[in-house]
């Protein structure tokens, strides 16, 4: 699948914050820098990445059947305006699917403007990001859902 | 021959002469045409007012019938019978008539005649020219209609006017609305853009890291310097969006000493800073405006005295409320630079900035505009180059 094709593996130098990061945003520039940026800063082993909510749901629903050879991602970064399918459709798919045990944090370039009450509701939307996406904003939310 | 008195019969009969003299002359003397004609519509006999009317000798008018005298005698003829066979007076008949060389208007009385048995001879008729009364009338008349004609036209325009007025504030308001979007949706998405450019400086900056050029740091240094700019700019234009969203939460009931007290605590350090004071005097303390639209007005005008001020003199900020006609007035006073008209009329242009040496986008005062126009009321501002600037605000009563 393209998307797993997509997957990027880095060599494991020393300890990861994640195994394995979901990224799932329409903007592939934004991407392809937050994808470096976890790569370079030693963020995550491996990134897979979706260009909307219903590629990164076929990902997650494949993962979490037993059957699969694919990894789960221990973390997955969410864009709310996308084609296709948004993030707060992807959530709710997740969420009536009982997809609720990977962490999901929302990474957009307005969080101000997100409806919170929207995505507050699914215990498993942890935190928030504004974008862009740095090694410092990834390492306060890790150790807040460490804690 | 004296008269002999002594004859009963000679008085009387002198007596009846002259009486009837005198009735004649009385009758003469009538300002108003009266005439008799028999039951054939025949003249029997009128005064000197209607001769003078008809403008021929008597000798002429008895010698004619009525239907020489009159074209439309028939007419008059119908009137005449109704009188004689309802024995009743006939008034204020109104009508056009044609006399020798003119036509008159008339206001006739007819009354039927009797003789001495009391038997209907015929029709007294008692005529007053109303000719220069109708004219008048006419000419009132068709003033009137005009002036009617004219109301309707003008009602018409007016309706047309405000049909075309609706329609054009119709356009603005659609325009504004396409404004505000295209400010939205620009902002939005050359903010994703601005994110990744910044970004990717941030990762050439780490892969180049000490292998730089003095000359390449410095197309660095000025390609993030630009990056804040323009991350600046987008940042106010999302103000202006997020404004739209609350322009008309009106509902609530705001202290003015409340707002003016959180914004000083949000912006200590500039008051610190600049030993700025900022003095309130609110004759009416609460009023219903949204919060946020009240802080966001108070913010900006606060602020901008604050950077735009004298540098020969500490800011000193006024800030007051009084109830006018129309709701409740907002005056801001400082005591810094000033403005000339010139400046005055460029200050609410969104992105027009005065002064370069101050930091700013040049939206703030536009925002504050937009914020009191859209809720009906309006700012103006006066000053004198130099010495002080009020702003005052009009927030029209709900």
């Amino acid at each position: 699948m393209d998307h797993i094709q997509n997957t990027t593996k880095k060599q494991v130098t020393k300890m990861s914050l994640f195994k394995r990061i979901l990224l799932v945003d329409d903007d592939e520039d934004s991407n392809f820098l937050t994808k470096k940026i976890i790569v370079r800063s030693n963020i995550a082993d491996e990134v897979a990445t979706a260009l909307n909510g219903k590629e990164a749901f076929e990902i997650v629903k494949q993962c979490t059947d037993t059957n699969t050879q694919y990894q789960c991602p221990d973390l997955v970064l969410l864009d709310i305006k996308m084609p296709v399918m948004n993030g707060i459709e992807f959530l709710q798919v997740c969420e009536a699917s009982n997809l609720r045990n990977i962490p999901v944090v929302i990474l957009t370039s307005s969080v101000d403007e997100i409806d919170k009450e929207e995505t507050t509701k699914f215990s498993f939307v942890k935190d928030y990001i504004n974008k862009p996406f740095t090694y410092e904003k990834i390492m306060t939310i890790k150790s807040k859902l460490d804690k | 021959m004296e008269p002999d008195s002594s004859n009963p019969r000679v008085k009387p009969q002198a007596e009846k002469q002259s009486n009837l003299e005198l009735y004649k002359r009385i009758f003469d003397l009538l300002p108003a045409s009266v005439f008799i004609k028999d039951r054939n519509n025949q003249l029997l006999e009128f005064n000197e007012a209607f001769r003078e009317l008809m403008r021929i000798s008597r000798e002429e008018l008895l010698s004619k019938t009525t239907n020489e005298l009159f074209p439309d005698a028939e007419k008059y003829k119908t009137d005449d019978l109704e009188v004689i066979e309802t024995c009743k007076p006939k008034l204020n008949i109104i009508e056009e008539v044609i006399v020798p060389g003119d036509v008159k208007w008339l206001k006739t009385d007819k009354v039927p005649l009797t003789n001495e048995k009391g038997e209907i001879i015929g029709v007294l008729a008692i005529s007053q020219d109303i000719t220069q009364q109708k004219i008048v009338q006419d000419k009132l008349a068709a003033t009137q209609e005009k002036l009617r004609r004219l109301n309707n036209e003008l009602e018409g325009r007016v309706k047309e006017r405000t049909k075309e007025l609706l329609k054009s504030n119709e356009e603005l308001k659609r325009i504004n609305t396409d404004l505000d979007n295209f400010i939205y949706i620009a902002s939005h998405d050359l903010k994703s853009p601005i994110d990744n450019i910044e970004g990717f400086i941030h990762l050439l900056r780490d892969s180049l890291a000490g292998r730089t050029t003095d000359e390449q740091e410095e197309f660095l240094n000025r390609m993030t310097t630009s990056v804040n700019r323009f991350r600046k700019t987008i940042i106010e234009l999302r103000k202006i969006t997020a404004m739209q969203r609350y322009l008309k939460d009106d509902e609530e009931e705001t202290d003015l000493n409340m707002a003016v007290e959180d914004i000083k605590t949000e912006i200590s350090s500039l008051i610190e800073n600049t030993g700025a004071s900022i003095i309130t005097s609110f004759e009416v303390p609460l009023i219903k405006y949204g919060i946020k639209n009240i802080k966001s007005i108070l913010f900006n005008l606060i602020t901008n005295a604050i950077k735009f001020r004298s540098p020969e003199r500490k800011p000193v900020i006024k800030i007051s409320s009084k109830e006018v006609d129309e709701g409740v007035l907002l005056s801001v006073k400082d005591n810094g630079l000033g403005l000339t008209p010139e400046e005055k009329n460029k200050l609410f242009i969104m992105f027009k900035r005065l002064h370069d040496h101050v930091e700013g986008t040049g939206v703030g005062l536009y925002i504050v505009k937009r914020i009191v126009e859209n809720n009906g009321g309006k700012i103006e501002v006066d000053s004198e180059k130099g010495k002080w600037t009020t702003f005052k605000i009009l927030l029209k009563n709900k």
